[in-house]
This record gives C-alpha cells, sequence and structure tokens, in this order.
C-alpha cells in the first residue's frame, strides 16, 4: 500500500500548499527581474515570428527577383536582399523556423536522455551509475563542438543529423547536474520515508526525486538552448546542417561572407538574429536561476 | 602528492579506452559502407572481388576486436592511415597544420585571459559601479555572438572599412590579431563572469578585511592575498576555456580562410575523408585531455589540501 492511500483529502491539501507557494516565490521574483522579464518577452516575440513566419512575412523566402538582387535595406525589403534579390526579412524570419527547431529539437534530445541517465546513475551509485558517469567522462573528452561534428561525420550533414548530433554532445552536462542533483535529493528524509513505506524506485524517482530537482534541470535548459542553438548555427555556417537554398541562419551567415565588401547586410542580419535570440535566452535564464533557487546565483 | 598524480593519471585510461573506442566506431558508422566511398572515389563500379580485395587491404574483413586492436596498436605508433582524398598520412596531415591551430589558440587564451581577467578583477573590486555594469555588458555579449559573427564583423569593420587588415590571410600578428579576439571573446566573457564572482568571493573574506585593517594599500591586498586566493577557479577556468578554444578554431579557422587542424577537420567531414577525420578528432580529445590532466596536477601544487577522491 503506497503513503498516498493513506492520506485524507485534508492532508492532500496542506502537502500541495508549500508547492504553491513555492511557485508564487518563484513569479515574485521572476516578474521582479526586468531583464529576465525583457529577456522572456524578446525570445517570446522571436519564438512567435517564427512560427507565423508565413502570414507576417513580406516574401515569399526562396522568390527570387533579379531586378533586385544585392539591394540594400529600403522600404520594399527592409533588410535588403541577396545575390538572387532574395528578400532577407522573409529569410530571416523563415529561417528561425529551422535555427529554433535545431536548438528546441537538440536540447530535448540532450534533456531527455540526460535527465534520465543522470537519475538512473544518481539513484542507482553502484556499478549502473558507475558506468553512465565513465561514458560521460568520455563523451566530456572531445571539446565543444568537436563530439558533434564526429556525430555529424558518422550521420552526414543535414539539419536531422545536427539536430541529433547537438543533442548527443550536449547530454553530459545534463547527466552529471542531474546525477550531482539527485545523489544530494535521495538522501533527504522524505525520499527515507518514501523508501521505509516500500515505494517502487520509478515511482520515488518520478514522484519525490525528479520535482525536487527540477530548479537545475530548467536552468540548464534554458542555457542548454542557447548552447545548442550557437553550435547547430555554426555546424550549417560550416556546410553542414541546413543545404542551400533552405533559409536558416547559420547557412545565410556562410553567404553572406562572399558578399561581405559589397552587401554586408547579408551577413548583419542573420547574425543580429543569433545574437538577440541567444542574449534573450541567457537574460531569462539567469533570471530563471536565481528565481528558481537563489543559491545558485 | 605522487600518490595524487598517479591515481588521477590512472582514472585517465578509461577515459582514453572510451575515446579510442568512440574515435574507432567512426569508421564504421560510415553512412554508406567505407568500400563503396572509395569506389565513388575512384570513378570506377567494383566487381566483388575488387571489394573484397578493398575490404581485406583495409582489414575490415577481420573480427571487430582485432579491428579495434590493430586500430590503437597503429594509433600509439603514430599510423592513423592515409588520407582518401590526398593519399597522404594522416599524422603528416595533422602536424603540417597543427602549429597553426596552436598559435592561434594561444593568441585566443592570452586575449581571453588578459581581457577576461582584467574586466572581471576590476568588475569585483569596482562593484556595482559603470565599471562593473560595463564588464558584465562585454560579458553578456561574449556568451550571445557566436564565434563566426564576431569574426565576420571584425573582418568587415578593420579589413572591409577600415583596411587596417587584410580581408582574410596576410602573415604575422597582424594576420593572428582579428582571429585571436574572435576565438577568445567567447572565452574572455566566460573567464571575466568567473573571476568576477570568485574576487568577490575572496573579498568577503576575514582575512581580506584585515589586510585592509592593517593599513595595506589596494594594490598589496589585491594582488597578494585576493589574486592568490582566486587563483585556483582561474586556472579552473584556463582549462576549461582550453577546449572550448580548441573547439572555437574549428569555426574561426574557416572564418578567416586559416590553415589548422580546425578547418582540415571540417574538409575532411565534407569530403567523406574518415580516416583524417578519425586522426584529428582523437588529436583533440588527446589534447583535451591532457589538458585537463595537467590542470588537475596543479590544483595540487596550488593547495595541498586536495587529494584525490
Amino acid at each position: 500500500m503506497s503513503v498516498g492511500t493513506l492520506r485524507t483529502a485534508e492532508q492532500r491539501t496542506v502537502d500541495r500548499e508549500p508547492t504553491r507557494g513555492r511557485f508564487r516565490v518563484f513569479r515574485r521574483r521572476l516578474t521582479r527581474n526586468r531583464a529576465a522579464l525583457v529577456g522572456g518577452v524578446v525570445f517570446v516575440m522571436v519564438v512567435l515570428s517564427a512560427v507565423l513566419a508565413p502570414i507576417v512575412a513580406p516574401y515569399q523566402p526562396d522568390a527570387l527577383d533579379f531586378t533586385a538582387m544585392l539591394a540594400p535595406p529600403g522600404p520594399a525589403h527592409l533588410f535588403g536582399t541577396d545575390e538572387q534579390g532574395r528578400d532577407l526579412l522573409a529569410r530571416v524570419l523563415y529561417g528561425g523556423r529551422i535555427s529554433l527547431s535545431m536548438g528546441f529539437v537538440a536540447v530535448a534530445i540532450a534533456a531527455g536522455i540526460g535527465v534520465a541517465l543522470g537519475l538512473v546513475a544518481g539513484y542507482y551509485e553502484g556499478s549502473i551509475g558507475s558506468l553512465i558517469m565513465r561514458a560521460m567522462d568520455v563523451m566530456l573528452a572531445f571539446p565543444g563542438i568537436l563530439l558533434a561534428l564526429a556525430v555529424v561525420s558518422m550521420l552526414g550533414p543535414g539539419i536531422t543529423p545536427v539536430m541529433v548530433a547537438v543533442g548527443i554532445a550536449s547530454i553530459p552536462q545534463f547527466t552529471r547536474v542531474t546525477q550531482s542533483s539527485a545523489l544530494a535529493t535521495k538522501e533527504v528524509e522524505y525520499v527515507l520515508g518514501a523508501r521505509a513505506v516500500g515505494s517502487s524506485p520509478t515511482r520515488i524517482v518520478v514522484r519525490h526525486i525528479l520535482p525536487n530537482i527540477f530548479a537545475p534541470i530548467m536552468v540548464l535548459i534554458t542555457t542548454g538552448l542557447a548552447a545548442t542553438l550557437i553550435t547547430g548555427a555554426a555546424l550549417s555556417f560550416l556546410g553542414l546542417g541546413a543545404q542551400p537554398p533552405t533559409a536558416e541562419w547559420g547557412n545565410m551567415l556562410a553567404n553572406g561572407r562572399v558578399y561581405l565588401e559589397t552587401a554586408p547586410w547579408i551577413t548583419i542580419f542573420p547574425g543580429l538574429a543569433i545574437m538577440v535570440t541567444v542574449m534573450a535566452i541567457n537574460l531569462f535564464g539567469d533570471g530563471l536561476r536565481d528565481a528558481l533557487d537563489p543559491r545558485l546565483k | 602528492m605522487v600518490g595524487y598524480i598517479v591515481r588521477r593519471l590512472g582514472a585517465t585510461v578509461p577515459v582514453l579506452f572510451g575515446v579510442s573506442v568512440l574515435v574507432f566506431a567512426i569508421i564504421h558508422a560510415v553512412p554508406g559502407h567505407l568500400v563503396q566511398l572509395i569506389a565513388v572515389r575512384s570513378f570506377a563500379a567494383l566487381t566483388p572481388a575488387q571489394e573484397e580485395r578493398i575490404r581485406h587491404e583495409l582489414g575490415l574483413d577481420r573480427p571487430l576486436v582485432v579491428q579495434y586492436g590493430d586500430f590503437v596498436d597503429k594509433a600509439l605508433r603514430g599510423d592513423l592511415g592515409r588520407s582518401f582524398y590526398t593519399n597522404r598520412l594522416v599524422t603528416t596531415s595533422i602536424i603540417e597544420q597543427l602549429p597553426a591551430t596552436l598559435e592561434l589558440a594561444g593568441a585566443g587564451m592570452l586575449f581571453a585571459v588578459a581581457v577576461g581577467g582584467g574586466l572581471g578583477l576590476v568588475a569585483a573590486i569596482r562593484h556595482n559601479s559603470w565599471l562593473d555594469n560595463l564588464a558584465m555588458l562585454f560579458s553578456l555579449g561574449g556568451l550571445s555572438i557566436p564565434m563566426f559573427w564576431s569574426g565576420l564583423l571584425l573582418i568587415y569593420l578593420f579589413a572591409v572599412r577600415l583596411h587596417w587588415v587584410h580581408i582574410v590571410g596576410g602573415a604575422g600578428w597582424k594576420a593572428l590579431v582579428l582571429p585571436a579576439i574572435a576565438l577568445g571573446y567567447d572565452a574572455a566573457a566566460f573567464i571575466s563572469r568567473m573571476v568576477r564572482s570568485s574576487v568577490l568571493e575572496v573579498l568577503r573574506q576575514e582575512y581580506v578585511r584585515i589586510a585592509y585593517a592593517k593599513g595595506l594599500s589596494e594594490r598589496t591586498v589585491i594582488f597578494r592575498h585576493v589574486l592568490k586566493a582566486a587563483m585556483i577557479p582561474i586556472v579552473t577556468l584556463v582549462g576549461l576555456n582550453a577546449g572550448r578554444l580548441l573547439s572555437g578554431a574549428v569555426v574561426v579557422e574557416t572564418v578567416f580562410a586559416r590553415q589548422g587542424i580546425g578547418r582540415l577537420a571540417v574538409e575532411a567531414i565534407l569530403y567523406k575523408d574518415y580516416f583524417l577525420v578519425q586522426g584529428v578528432v582523437l588529436l583533440a580529445a588527446l589534447i583535451y585531455v591532457s589538458l585537463n590532466l595537467m590542470i588537475d596536477i596543479s590544483y595540487a601544487w596550488l593547495d595541498p589540501r586536495i587529494h584525490y577522491q
């Protein structure tokens, strides 16, 4: 019989109160942080403009206009055009769909696998945990983008391989943070209590440990999103991700490099899009970290 | 100290084993079989007999364990195979390109430590002042501006607009300045944040207050007490950022069309030159693992209280 079935309705309400209180404190801290709010709002706007690109973009991203090649920013084309007369504003908006998707999918892969492995490694400290953590040490032996490069070399260039590669390369960070947090949490009294009344390991991990290590994981997801977005764009810039004519911020920059002297706007706007998005995520992430757990500050 | 070093070296062995397995796996996870790739390269349809011969020559017809043993044995002797594309020894190509990358990474590190460390220190000493805000703005920029964009902006500003340097290529220190700044900015941002918080923590310690109370000048307190205590996290950062710089070189070398192992790796992947990919990835991991090892050992030297657990 689990602990839950022994509780009365009143007890359950009492149990939920601290959670509500904590959420209120979190919300208050987050909304008081002006930089985090600005970051959050800007990020939502970036995501919305990418999602609504078919509605808000003034042109199709692949529409060629040979009468307006390399046109500087002006009323007809707010961000100017590229060497084939394609509207850069439309390409930046549509490019956001690919760049942001790469970041979101990669961070979802990294968080999904990394947190699961970290929970297992943290809960079962023995040989399974040790094996997982040694595997993470091996992955961390490849600095930064190099592990992603190694994975792309196995999968071949393309958007999906880059998402998978960047996701895999980011797994160790999630595993390490989750494992160390789970290790600390599994010795606290309520977890010991749950174990004493015979709760299954899965229930203990999902119901008791995971919600209590949510703060560092959430912070890692936000900072991880910024990092995966940059790495994904970097791989596309190197010619290993999204391939032309697909509009994507990284490959737009690679294309703009050739026209740096004659049409710098091809380089400026996609770069600005990456910078603004990453800065917004970082500001929001910092605020989230401070609001969720001021000790992490 | 000797015991610590021995145990730390021991911990490196399983990591190196894992690295070698992962690098070995690259060849076996090739999209489209290796033999087919070679056939495509030679513009010829291979007969089954020719295919078999190539498989035999590459040793692919032997059990995986034997192939792995052979790979490690050859790698230890410096034989990483030949490039599919140029038919040159992978080791030779890497040795040729490595100095350029080390030069770039070294210059990037110098910029990162000097600018990042300096700004972090100033920000902590002048906590909550406009200098502190400016340093943190610099840091936020470094963490948000991708290396490949900052590189392009630097080229646009200093080469295209101001004509201070050549757009690409060139020689000597002038050709190194912009790539080093582009490479080091991200690390400088990271270092400035960490140095700031580390120095702030030390500044709050009692012995620092006592040092001030004794009437020592700010300069003496900072350089004799604060910096010394803040040294360990700074050493860690240098190690962590060495990896960042090494992987950043991949991007920066492409932006500035510089020679180096980063560019070699990208070209190897694009041309499906898998032995070369293996070689570069293995080398990068070895450099990174060795750096981390040296840094961990330097901890024990800097702080004798540190023991291996």
